[in-house]
């Protein structure tokens, strides 16, 4: 073999042995993310259409207490057709700090996450408690009155579904991670750029609560619900189309998270999933799933 | 017998600082510092082996990384040639290309060095094609990179090769290179949610094809290069791989040439380690395409810093001198430059992958600068030398100050007149204005609004020289920064060696070279500066 020959099969296996491609979505799989393998999933036989209801309140808003009222009414009465959020957000000042020590109101119950979609929708500025019915804006914007819910949902509700979407979550208390793989499915042709966005909530969290119609104002034990505590995809989701999508076309899309087990009761929490058009921020579908069984 | 030969450079930089509160100059608790290098290469015959000391002691100057601090010999090789076969052991610079993916060298005025320490064989088995190898760590400071680097390049000049060619004055070389990192596995999260590590790539490879070609008076050069993922803190850890192209094509001809250049750069700042910024590490090296300017009000006010992760570049270079049939006593020579860079405009994608963009996707405008510079003898004593520029300069994109615009336009003339009184005695004098806006929502900055700057030098040939200069921010919109930065120099030359000293103040700043910078504080003090080479 000539010198130059061997340079050559020397250069070839360097390039060879010298780019670790990396697949989207480019987060570990192992102690920290998804050991499970993706599962199938079946097509459902009748998909409804599913509303996300984000709820933004405070531990100190004395008149928040009517508006989670309010989305219990509405949740019980549409059952298993409704999502709800309910954010603490950093942006409502007074309404969500926590007070110092370890006394009343100390629990913080904020997030980045719910900072960066409050900055984005412009709840605060709006004032609490105040949402968004699937993000759907109405004059540009997505800010509802809690007290315009129901009538918003309830328009929303008729429409036959355009997507689905199945969540399955697979909860390992043994290093406390939880990997949750969520499929879509388009129903109908649309156009637009469509992400998947993937949340965990956390129910039942009891926990002092302001309430300017409770003798005394300041509940000790109040049941705090949907609690938005953390971000499995990333704040804005994962693109699944870019452009248009057909009918039939299906998504499938893993996400871990290692759970704050001093702060979070996995079998209180849910994962919760939604598709939005990112041309308009409007969700058009939804779908939530226990962590455990 | 043959001792062989040794020779080699010194140069030592050392300051005194005055406390100067209102250029903002930091306090200097050891009121002097200093940098010095001396490097000793010893050939004989085909082996030559080499060193450099350096020393900043008690501390870098001003400006410098602190990280230098201390002395020691970062810097040794050993290399010998055996044919066409040549072997370096220990530190070496090198160059692929025009540098898109790999260059490893030193500017020691910016304090910027990423030599390679490792090994490296170039083998010609024929005349025209040479082929490079090379692994080892890069420098860090005293250490070394925590990556491993390896390179391969080929080069074939067909002129060289086919005798023919250069009889057609016809140039032609093509080459190729290839450049990996490896850097061992790190956990980082995903900036999206902190609860995820990223799966990072321990292998980082990328390969650049090139051409130059003449014929004639008519030449070019282009490179293209890609790089596979590489997240890494300078582009927020996406994994969108990244490109490079440089296309450069001149023809010139007696009193007349062109350059017509343009570069095309996508997520490429390569480094041997993922968590660095700044100039550290640096593997690569992305061609400035804006004229380097020497006059000081334009190349140190708003200098351009290059965008390695993202710019659209443009320039053109014009020089033209009056021929000899116009029937004028001396020749007028005209140099006309423009030069344009714009950001790439993308569609972040929302997830690791970063962002889509297209291929003449021009986004926000960094850069721009549009001068014609004219060089006239007036008589056999008088020359002179007028210039005007136009600049643009988007200071927070630039400066990586975040996306609020911070626009400046701004127009900058100088007139620099020569005069040679007497035979080897020469007086220099320099005006230069810069005529721009104030920014009245950056009134904490020193750098802000108008300038004026004038300059005074006498040198007699070919030993001495004495300076006094004056940059003057008289329209400052903050009156106690209406500075006057005043500056005496004087010099002596005696062989290869030169000793200047200088005192005064100067600004607050950023110094690029070749698109590179690094910023400088202000400082005041007396300067002691000695080069000398043997």
């Amino acid at each position: 073999m000539k010198l130059h020959h061997f340079l050559i099969l020397l250069f070839a296996a360097l390039i060879h042995h010298s780019c670790d491609y990396v697949e989207a979505p480019y987060i570990q799989v192992g102690a920290n993310g998804c050991t499970v393998a993706e599962p199938t999933f079946t097509p459902r036989t009748n998909p409804v259409r599913k509303i996300l209801i984000e709820d933004f309140t405070g531990h100190r808003c004395g008149n928040c207490p009517r508006a989670a009222e309010k989305l219990s009414d509405i949740y019980n009465n549409n059952p298993n057709r409704i999502i709800p959020v309910a954010i603490h957000s950093e942006l409502s000042g007074y309404f969500t700090a926590p007070l110092g020590g370890t006394g009343k109101y100390s629990y913080d119950f904020r997030t980045e996450l719910g900072k960066a979609i409050d900055q984005k929708f412009g709840i605060s500025s709006a004032g609490i408690p105040n949402g968004t019915v699937n993000r759907k804006k109405i004059n540009n914007s997505a800010v509802i009155s809690f007290t315009q819910w129901e009538n918003q949902v309830n328009q929303l509700l008729a429409i036959p579904p355009d997507m689905d979407i199945q969540i399955k979550n697979y909860f390992n208390p043994s290093d406390s991670s939880l990997c949750s793989y969520v499929y879509v499915q388009a129903l109908s042709n649309l156009s637009g750029s469509f992400k998947v966005v993937c949340y965990l909530v956390e129910n039942d969290f009891i926990n002092w609560q302001k309430d300017y119609s409770y003798p005394g104002e300041d509940i000790e034990n109040y049941q705090h619900e949907h609690i938005l505590r953390a971000p499995l995809s990333t704040t804005w989701g994962t693109l699944l189309t870019d452009g248009s999508v057909s009918a039939g076309q299906t998504f499938v899309n893993g996400y871990s998270i290692k759970f704050n087990m001093e702060r979070w009761n996995p079998d209180n929490c849910y994962v919760i999933a939604f598709v939005y058009n990112e041309n308009t921020d409007e969700v058009i579908q939804a779908e939530q799933e226990k962590v455990t069984n | 017998m043959n001792w062989g030969s040794i020779h080699g450079n010194f140069g030592f930089d050392g300051q005194y600082y005055n406390n100067d509160s209102l250029i903002g100059a930091p306090n200097v608790p050891e009121r002097f510092r200093a940098n010095g290098f001396l490097n000793l290469v010893y050939t004989n015959g085909n082996f030559s082996a080499g060193l450099r000391y350096e020393m900043y002691l008690p501390k870098p100057l001003l400006g410098f990384d602190n990280r230098f601090e201390g002395q020691g010999i970062p810097f040794r090789y050993a290399s010998y040639k055996l044919g066409g076969l040549e072997v370096t052991a220990g530190s070496f610079y090198e160059q692929f290309g025009n540098g898109l993916i790999l260059r490893f060298y030193e500017e020691r005025a910016l304090g910027f060095d990423n030599f390679l320490d490792g090994f490296r064989a170039k083998y010609s088995p024929y005349k025209g094609i040479q082929m490079t190898g090379l692994i080892g760590k890069q420098r860090y400071f005293w250490g070394h990179s925590d990556g491993l680097v390896k390179g391969f390049d080929a080069e074939i000049n067909f002129g060289e090769l086919f005798e023919k060619l250069q009889d057609k004055k016809i140039k032609l070389i093509l080459g190729g290179s290839f450049v990996s990192k490896y850097q061992k596995d790190q956990e980082i999260p995903n900036p999206d949610n902190p609860n995820q590590l990223l799966n990072l790539p321990l292998n980082v490879g990328s390969w650049a094809g090139r051409l130059t070609f003449g014929i004639g008076r008519f030449q070019m050069n282009s490179e293209f290069a890609y790089k596979i993922n590489d997240p890494n803190r300078t582009n927020n850890f996406i994994y969108r791989p990244g490109t490079a192209f440089y296309l450069s094509a001149s023809y010139a001809q007696k009193g007349f040439g062109i350059t017509v250049q343009a570069k095309r750069v996508e997520n490429f700042d390569f480094r041997s380690d993922r968590n660095e910024t700044g100039n550290a590490l640096l593997m690569n090296f992305i061609p400035m395409l804006n004229k380097q300017h020497t006059y000081m009000l334009a190349a140190t006010v708003y200098p351009y810093a290059v965008q390695t992760n993202g710019e659209l570049g443009l320039q053109a270079d014009i020089n033209y001198t009056t021929p000899k049939w116009l029937a004028k006593k001396y020749p007028t020579q005209i140099n006309l430059n423009f030069s344009m860079v714009n950001a790439l405009d993308t569609n972040l994608t929302g997830d690791r992958y970063g962002y889509t963009t297209e291929i003449f996707g021009f986004g926000r405008k960094l850069y721009m600068d549009a001068n014609i510079e004219i060089s006239q003898k007036l008589s056999k004593k008088v020359k002179l030398n007028l210039m005007y520029m136009y600049l643009f300069i988007d200071r927070n994109l630039v400066q990586g100050f975040g996306y609020t615009p911070r626009e400046i336009h701004s127009h900058i003339a100088v007139a620099d007149v020569t005069y040679k009184f007497l035979p080897k005695h020469t007086l220099r004098f320099e005006v230069q204005t810069l005529q721009t806006k104030r920014e009245m929502d950056h009134l904490d900055d020193r750098v802000n609004g108008s300038w004026l700057m004038g300059l005074i030098e006498y040198s007699f040939a070919p030993n001495f020289f004495v300076s006094i200069m004056d940059q003057w921010n008289y329209g400052n919109p903050t009156a106690d920064f209406r500075i006057h930065y005043i500056t005496g120099t004087v010099g002596y030359n005696i062989g290869s060696t030169r000793f200047s000293l200088s005192y005064g103040r100067q600004r607050e700043g950023i110094v690029c070279i070749g698109g590179v910078c690094r910023q400088v504080p202000a400082s005041n003090g007396l300067t002691i500066s000695i080069m000398s080479s043997f």
